[in-house]
């Protein structure tokens, strides 16, 4: 088995959206952004895989269980982080660790000590008073605690101060340092993305826009400046996304795989100019042109 | 499914512990004022403490922290049900014929009003617990 998460035609209907149809890969050790607007779908898609909702059609395998059928037998083997939950009544920091622990029978003691004192939390400390940041970390203590096999992160970083997201970052990266174990993250912040991921899928509107090695598909893309002279006319097409344009100035993503450079080249542009993108460069980019679409 | 049923108690025993001895004290009273029919009510606290406590823990988010654990969701719906449906109406009831056999223990030449209370309790907690099963199949 490669794929640590497999989704095939996945399709999820709601009364004013539609989740898919979507296939996303996810390999054995990776760490996987998903990105993408609000509302494009990510924690839909993140809660059907994680066993929780039922799709109305395509398949999802994770760690080759299927995701209703081995619904516990995943759940033990995953984890899934996320604001959403809320361990607030079981009062104390302690009783959710106490009460959570005995569902899993690999619970690491030792490194549940770790985690709690690298994130600041007592036994003692009461989960309705802990600041949103402070939960969060609680959150990814249970989950990490259990050694998962697959950690589902929904805005994990969402409300977190900038040393709070370095700690949480750098206790993922420590988890997953020795590669057996695989993230799927899903995130706003698609700096931390890109710092962080192996791989990425950019989803909107319920579909995958893109998928791929995150340095394979910042290399692939450049963002082109050029000039014209003679009056040519440009719009979008195959590889190529116009931005911006001012007067005779144009802006542009360019895909380097799609043979647009030379196109563009035939057509009259000068002075083409290729930056490199940044992956939120890229998302606008794309969300832009499928809008248009 | 017994971790769930034990963690609730854990949580709310003292609001179970408190009902139940309120719903002793109103056996007392029940045996003690016979002409007054006042038994139904006393067995709508039974048979809604337990619910009102599971709503109070899914307004709080209960419901999708437990769901992120590997249980099916036919095994948590199970857990509450017999959290909260058929122990509490059962342990409650028993606590209000406990208060009136009280009563009837102290005051011997009173008249203990066993048959309306069984029949209020037999018609009652079944009549509650079994229409709401179907929910967690």
């Amino acid at each position: 088995m490669t794929n640590a998460i497999e989704i095939r035609g996945l399709v999820k209907n709601y009364p004013a959206f539609t989740l898919g149809p979507l296939d996303l890969t996810v390999p054995r050790g990776a760490i996987y952004g998903l990105i993408g607007p609000n509302g494009a779908g990510k924690t839909t898609a993140i809660d059907l895989i994680f066993g929780m909702g039922r799709n109305d059609a395509g398949t999802i395998r994770v760690l080759d269980l299927d995701h209703r059928a081995d619904e516990v037998a995943l759940k033990r083997r995953a984890a899934y982080v996320s604001p959403d939950l809320n361990f607030q009544v079981w009062g104390k920091v302690g009783r959710a660790v106490r009460f959570v622990c005995g569902f899993y029978p690999d619970w690491d003691d030792a490194y549940c000590a770790d985690l709690m004192k690298a994130f600041h939390l007592s036994d003692t400390d009461k989960i309705a008073t802990l600041s949103f940041g402070a939960k969060t970390k609680l959150n990814l203590l249970l989950a990490l605690a259990r050694r998962p096999q697959v950690l589902i992160l929904d805005e994990p970083t969402t409300g977190l101060d900038a040393v709070s997201k370095q700690q949480v970052f750098a206790e993922l990266i420590k988890a997953v340092e020795n590669g057996e174990r695989t993230v799927l993250i899903s995130s706003h912040g698609l700096t931390d993305i890109e710092r962080f991921a192996d791989h990425v899928g950019m989803i909107k509107d319920g579909k995958l826009l893109l998928e791929g090695r995150t340095d394979e598909i910042v290399d692939r893309y450049r963002l082109a400046e050029f000039f014209t002279s003679n009056g040519a006319q440009f719009q979008n097409r195959d590889g190529l996304i116009i931005l911006k344009r001012n007067e005779n100035r144009w802006h542009a993503l360019l895909d380097q795989k799609s043979g647009a450079h030379d196109w563009l080249q035939t057509r009259g542009a000068e002075q083409i100019s290729l930056t490199r993108v940044t992956l939120e460069d890229l998302f606008v980019a794309l969300a832009k042109d499928e809008e248009a679409k | 499914m017994k971790r769930i049923i034990f963690d609730h108690f854990r949580r709310w025993w003292w609001v179970q512990a408190l009902c139940g001895l309120i719903q002793v004290m109103l056996g007392w009273w029940i045996a003690e004022h016979p002409e007054i029919e006042f038994e139904f009510w006393v067995f709508l606290v039974a048979l809604w403490v337990g619910a009102l406590l599971l709503n109070f823990d899914l307004q709080r988010g209960a419901a999708r922290t437990i769901a992120s654990l590997p249980l099916s969701a036919r095994q948590i719906g199970r857990s509450w049900w017999v959290a909260t449906i058929p122990i509490p109406a059962i342990v409650l009831a028993a606590a209000l014929f406990l208060g009136a056999g009280m009563f009837h223990g102290f005051h011997p030449n009173t008249i203990l009003p066993a048959g309306r209370l069984t029949w209020r309790a037999s018609s009652s907690c079944p009549g509650w617990a079994l229409p709401s099963l179907p929910a967690t199949a």
